[in-house]
């Protein structure tokens, strides 16, 4: 595939392998221009409807990447080396798929309550799960651009989606601007790297950079590689990059806080995996003192900043920020060492179902027309909605990382590769920092069990809905089910990571 | 039949836990009655199991465990689900059937408005105990142990006085810290297990016991050596500050003061009776096997610490007036003397230890419950406050009498057969350790007579005129331990029957008597140079 | 290697030298009279006769943002149609569904107002 690549053909069409590998994309982004013109003619008040295309939609996609599981086998490339079509993003895809499925679910009924109930909403969270779909599988660094773009530009435009709420637009102009910077680092470092190698081809990247490791490798290589990183560190929120992230998250709608804190998240993380890990080994001891940097303020900083929040908005974006230290850990081990990638896919995923359901807890105590986030909301929360409060403790433990929740494995994990691979000291660090984190996680828990005080504002519950009662079933079914039966994701993850492409470095045990 | 009887001891609580959910909170009746019913058959289950451990088979390797159960949970590393039971942990197990069952029937009626809640909690605590007791993987042992957290967070966040949030937190955050250096442990044990050809490493204790480390490589960050201890040690101290601090030993103590202080006596029967303990068994179980050199290497320290454990705690009980705080420093100075036994690293030490574990479980029960009933009478616990309730509390002054008796080591109580047999351990270690922790048995007869003579003789104070004796339900929840303790005083042979083989299997793989097979584990005799 | 870049950052002197020169240069040597009629805004010559900063009707910018969005789709015709023939039947399917995408952009603007004035 490596020759065909070298030799691109003066007109270059796709086959109908190419295509058919690009299913899961096409699908949703034929369903993007579907549901807009639906938008278009639907009345108002059938906007409901909406939402059941884009889950079916999302199933579809669904279904074309579990047929993609099976079909990918060990592994090829679509549109001449351009695109990965192997078990890896196939994996990510399941995760950004769910994900996305469980916030369409939850959407209406918190739209409406907030009086923001407008179709272009699905629409643009399924351009922006096609962009990170993309990103999952891009094999090329214009691929990479054109999935972060597009699943930026439709995260702009949804985190302000509150109009008449000026923390929404704040929101919004913040990440917009951010988001650009780290587009131009990104980019910038794709030039010097493209520039240096010759290449745009992930795979011949990696054969220069193997070719060089003999002579001295030259500096604005490393320059370009580190600007990359630079700009995967802007989109997972790690520090000194995560700035924007608070707001952002507390300015959006909650719904879209949802999506993007972990949809982003994975999709970011599964291109840095990809680029890092499999495209850069030959550089990695150059990379790795950055990343493991990165890691270690961005454990200490999240967790720190967490301890003073007042919001639970901003709480779990701090606690954001901190996870994405821990999965970071995970892309600092040794590349050779495949329980790395394992941890953070397993991570990733016990993040994405854990999040998801914490912050669908917040879409279920959103008041009519505003956000109300304040701890002092969830007091006494277990006398009225025992349930709900029981889930909302579960996903506060497993992201504290107890067992036996999803949160613990993902931990596991990260930490057992790095003490395999001798970057013990990172995962102390990261052990102390978790007992930092779980202060902040216990308190909120221990708020919903305390009866509120008797001159305090009683707190106007909605009725939980049956779109909200699905998704905190299934995600505190999810975040038991990776606590406890470990082997069935684990073993999934050790397949995807198996398969991964580009195979530059033979990667073992 | 093939009932996995093992298993029933977990998963009838959480059964139990989840089918209560279903029950309407106001049924309180029913709750308890669930909840005492599930206690009760586990408690059953267990000491059918200990009833017919002598008779059953044991698995072979260093641990002999009966009644193994065993199924794949994480294969690609090596993770089981692997229980058994010794005669170690067959002792601790029915300890904690029989505290979890006291800690079901001795809810007090305040509670009754969240009676489901603290039904679930109190069950999920057990599975989560009975689950460490039983685990013979490293990895389940440690989900079991870190798991347990959750439920008695809630219990003691939920449960108890104003201070109750704070001391609450200051335990997790203190456990915490200790149980995620106790994993890192667990997996660099993992990672450095000394394979053979052809054999991949596992998370199951009698492997890893097997298969000790060779690895001499310093714990270094990057250029720069950060200690001098062998990682074995270093990896040992991982295991040793989650068990310390679980017991615990001073200076790891902070936590339990306040803690116990703000805790009612229906969470303290149980929290105190067996969760402490758990740092006890941690040691035996997997201090002393995992790491016979390092333990030998620093039991001059960890036994220095548990003497001044015996002897702060001593102290601090004759200085404080609340008499729920005397308990609990009375309970710091025995849970020293259970270190004491562990660290001496002898068959007597440890036997004594084991022994004194039971033994302090049922007293500390009982004293909690007493100072309970006392401060729900007389609407105080301060010392001075108190005086001459033996007139009006007959009832109460016999059984307290009688679990003084016990707390203070009178020969002919069971406590007196733990503390001698850890004496002599000590002995066997060093004199002077011997000789100061007797000390601490003088203070202890000083302190628990300051009490008891504080609370029942003396003329009774004006105030106090109204209180009455105990309810016949009181005195039925008093009386089984009251008649334990005099039992065990005066026949320990079922305690030491039973764990004699397990502990003399650990003490020989610790001081590496026992020609081990592939475990070539350097004596532990004398302290060794830092390498 | 390094040395390759050597004329781009010779360059980088020179331009910035020749920008901040410049600048220097005039502020330095330059006669200043300043009058009120030399601070008005140039406009062609025409005397001003209010302020510049109005309100423009929001409809200018969307018609504005319109007319880029469906420029660009000419822009991206004409290199297509140079190599129409060759890509044969998936050059149009391809641009039929680039279209087909932009009508529903279309039908959506449509639907949504923004095309009417008022």
């Amino acid at each position: 595939m490596l020759a065909q690549a070298a030799t691109i053909p003066a007109l270059v069409t796709p086959t109908g392998r190419d295509l058919l590998g690009l299913l899961p994309e096409l699908i949703l982004g034929a369903a993007f221009v579907l549901l807009m013109a639906l938008d278009a003619f639907l009345p108002s008040t059938r906007r409901s409807w909406l939402a059941v295309v884009a889950f079916i939609s999302l199933a579809a996609a669904f279904g074309a990447s579990m047929w993609g599981w099976f079909d990918s086998g060990s592994g090829r490339t679509l549109y001449f080396g351009a695109f990965a079509y192997d078990r890896y993003s196939m994996f990510v895809n399941a995760i950004l798929l769910v994900s996305s499925a469980l916030v369409v679910i939850i959407s209406p009924q918190y739209l409406n309550r907030r009086g923001i109930h407008h179709g272009e909403y699905y629409a643009l969270i399924l351009a922006s799960t096609t962009g990170m779909m993309i990103l999952a599988g891009a094999m090329n660094l214009m691929v990479i651009f054109l999935g972060i773009e597009l699943l930026s530009i439709s995260l702009y435009v949804l985190s302000g989606f509150s109009r008449g709420d000026e923390r929404s637009q704040e929101a919004a102009l913040k990440y917009l601007l951010l988001g650009g910077f780290a587009s131009g680092f990104l980019l910038y470092g794709m030039a010097l790297v493209y520039g240096e190698t010759g290449h745009t081809q992930l795979a011949q990247i990696g054969l220069a950079l193997r070719a060089a490791q003999t002579s001295s490798v030259d500096p604005l290589v490393l320059v370009g590689v580190i600007l990359v990183f630079i700009g995967f560190a802007f989109k997972v929120s790690a520090v000194p990059f995560h700035t924007w992230t608070p707001d952002v998250y507390q300015g959006a709608p909650t719904s879209v806080t949802t999506f993007m804190s972990v949809t982003t998240k994975v999709a970011a993380f599964a291109a840095l995996v990809r680029v890092f890990t499999y495209t850069f080994p030959y550089v990695y001891t150059h990379w790795q003192v950055i990343v493991s940097l990165v890691a270690i303020l961005s454990m200490l900083v999240g967790n720190i900043a967490a301890l003073t929040q007042t919001s639970l908005k901003r709480m779990l974006a701090y606690s954001g920020i901190a996870q994405a230290g821990y999965i970071l850990i995970g892309v600092a081990v040794d590349p050779r060492v495949a329980l790395g990638t394992i941890g953070v896919l397993y991570y990733l995923a016990a993040y994405a179902v854990t999040n998801i359901g914490a912050f669908a807890v917040i879409t279920v105590m959103a008041g009519r027309g505003e956000d109300l986030d304040s701890y002092s909301g969830l007091r006494g929360l277990a006398f009225r909605r025992p349930y709900v409060a029981a889930a909302m403790g579960l996903f506060l433990l497993s992201l504290g990382g107890f067992p036996p929740t999803a949160g613990f494995f993902g931990k596991f994990f990260v930490f057992a590769a790095a003490i395999k691979t001798g970057l013990t000291p990172l995962a102390i660090w990261g052990i102390v920092t978790s007992a930092v984190s779980v202060f902040y996680y216990l308190r909120v828990a221990l708020l919903m069990y305390q009866r509120p005080a008797e001159d305090e504002r009683e707190y106007a519950w909605s009725r939980t809905s049956l779109s909200a009662g699905i998704v905190l079933a299934a995600t505190t079914a999810g975040t038991l089910v990776l606590g406890i039966f470990v082997f069935l994701l684990y073993n999934a993850a050790s397949a995807a990571q198996s398969g991964l492409l580009p195979a530059i470095a033979s990667s073992s045990g | 039949m093939n009932v996995p009887w093992l298993t029933l001891v977990i998963v009838i609580p959480v059964g139990m836990a989840i089918l209560l959910q279903l029950v309407p909170r106001s049924q309180t009746a029913l709750i308890k009655a669930l909840m005492v019913g599930a206690t009760a058959t586990v408690a059953v289950i267990v000491f059918a199991l200990l009833y017919n451990m002598a008779g059953s088979p044991a698995g072979g390797g260093p641990l002999s465990l009966h009644y193994q159960e065993r199924h794949d949970w994480i294969p690609a590393i090596g993770a089981s689900y692997h229980l058994g039971l010794d005669g170690l942990s067959g002792w601790l197990l029915a300890l904690n059937a029989g505290v979890f069952l006291l800690g079901a029937l001795a809810v007090s009626r305040r509670a009754t408005d969240r009676l489901r809640f603290y039904a679930t909690l109190l069950l999920l605590t057990e599975a989560a105990t009975g689950g460490v007791l039983l685990s013979a993987d490293l990895l389940l042992f440690y989900l079991f142990w870190e798991g347990m957290l959750i439920p008695l967070y809630f219990l003691l966040s939920n449960f108890g006085d104003e201070n109750r949030g704070r001391n609450t937190l200051k335990f997790v955050i203190y456990t915490v810290a200790g149980s995620l250096l106790m994993l890192a442990s667990i997996i660099w044990l993992y990672f450095n297990a000394h394979l053979g050809t052809g054999e991949t490493s596992s998370f199951d204790l009698a492997f890893l016991i097997n298969h000790p480390s060779a690895s001499q490589a310093a714990l270094v960050i990057p250029g720069v050596k950060i200690s001098t201890f062998t990682p074995q040690q270093l990896v040992f101290i991982g295991f040793a500050l989650a068990f310390a601090i679980k017991i615990p030993i001073v200076p790891f103590h902070t936590w339990l003061p306040g803690l116990y202080e703000s805790s009612p006596p229906f969470v303290l029967v149980f929290f105190a009776g067996i969760v402490s303990k758990l740092g006890a068994y941690g040691f035996i179980r997997y201090g002393l096997t995992l790491f016979p050199q390092p333990i030998g290497y620093f039991k001059w320290v960890l036994a220095a610490l548990a003497v001044l454990s015996i002897i702060y705690g001593a102290l601090m009980a004759l200085s404080e007036r609340d008499i729920k705080r005397i308990v609990a420093y009375a309970s710091i100075s025995h849970l020293g003397f259970i270190a004491l036994g562990i660290f001496s690293l002898t068959q007597n030490g440890v036997n004594g230890a084991i022994i004194q574990i039971i033994n302090h479980g049922i007293i500390i029960a009982a004293l909690f419950l007493i100072v309970g009933m006392i401060e729900a009478r007389t609407g105080t616990r301060e010392l001075h406050e108190l005086s001459g309730l033996e007139k009006r509390m007959p009832w109460l002054y016999f059984l307290f009498l009688v679990a003084t008796l016990a707390g203070l080591g009178m020969p002919g109580m069971n406590s007196f057969v733990g503390e001698f047999t850890i004496m002599l351990g000590a002995f066997q270690l060093n004199w002077i350790y011997a000789v100061l922790a007797g000390g601490g048995v003088i203070l202890a007869c000083w302190y628990m007579l300051r009490l008891h003579q504080g609370l029942m003789h003396d003329p009774i104070k004006p105030v106090l005129e109204r209180v009455r004796d105990i309810r016949l339900g009181e005195a039925l929840l008093l009386s089984p331990l009251v008649a334990l303790m005099v039992f065990l005083g005066v026949y320990p042979r079922p305690v030491g029957d039973l764990a004699n083989p397990s502990v003399a299997q650990y003490v020989s793989i610790a001081t590496g008597a026992n020609p081990n097979p592939s475990s070539s584990a350097p004596s532990a005799g004398t302290p060794q140079a830092p390498q | 290697m390094l040395s390759d870049y050597a004329p781009i950052l010779v360059f980088l002197v020179v331009v910035l030298g020749f920008a901040v020169g410049a600048q220097v240069a005039s502020n330095a040597l330059g006669p200043r009279r300043p009058s009120a009629a030399k601070e008005l805004p140039y406009e062609s010559g025409i005397v001003p006769r209010e302020s510049a900063r109005r309100r423009f009707s929001v409809s200018f910018y969307v018609t504005a943002m319109l007319f880029i969005i469906f420029d660009v789709e000419s822009i991206f015709l004409f290199p297509w149609a140079t190599i129409v023939r060759q890509l044969k039947i998936f050059g149009i399917v391809e641009i039929a569904i680039f279209i087909g995408t932009l009508l529903v952009g279309l039908l959506y603007v449509w639907r949504k107002g923004a095309l009417r004035w008022d």
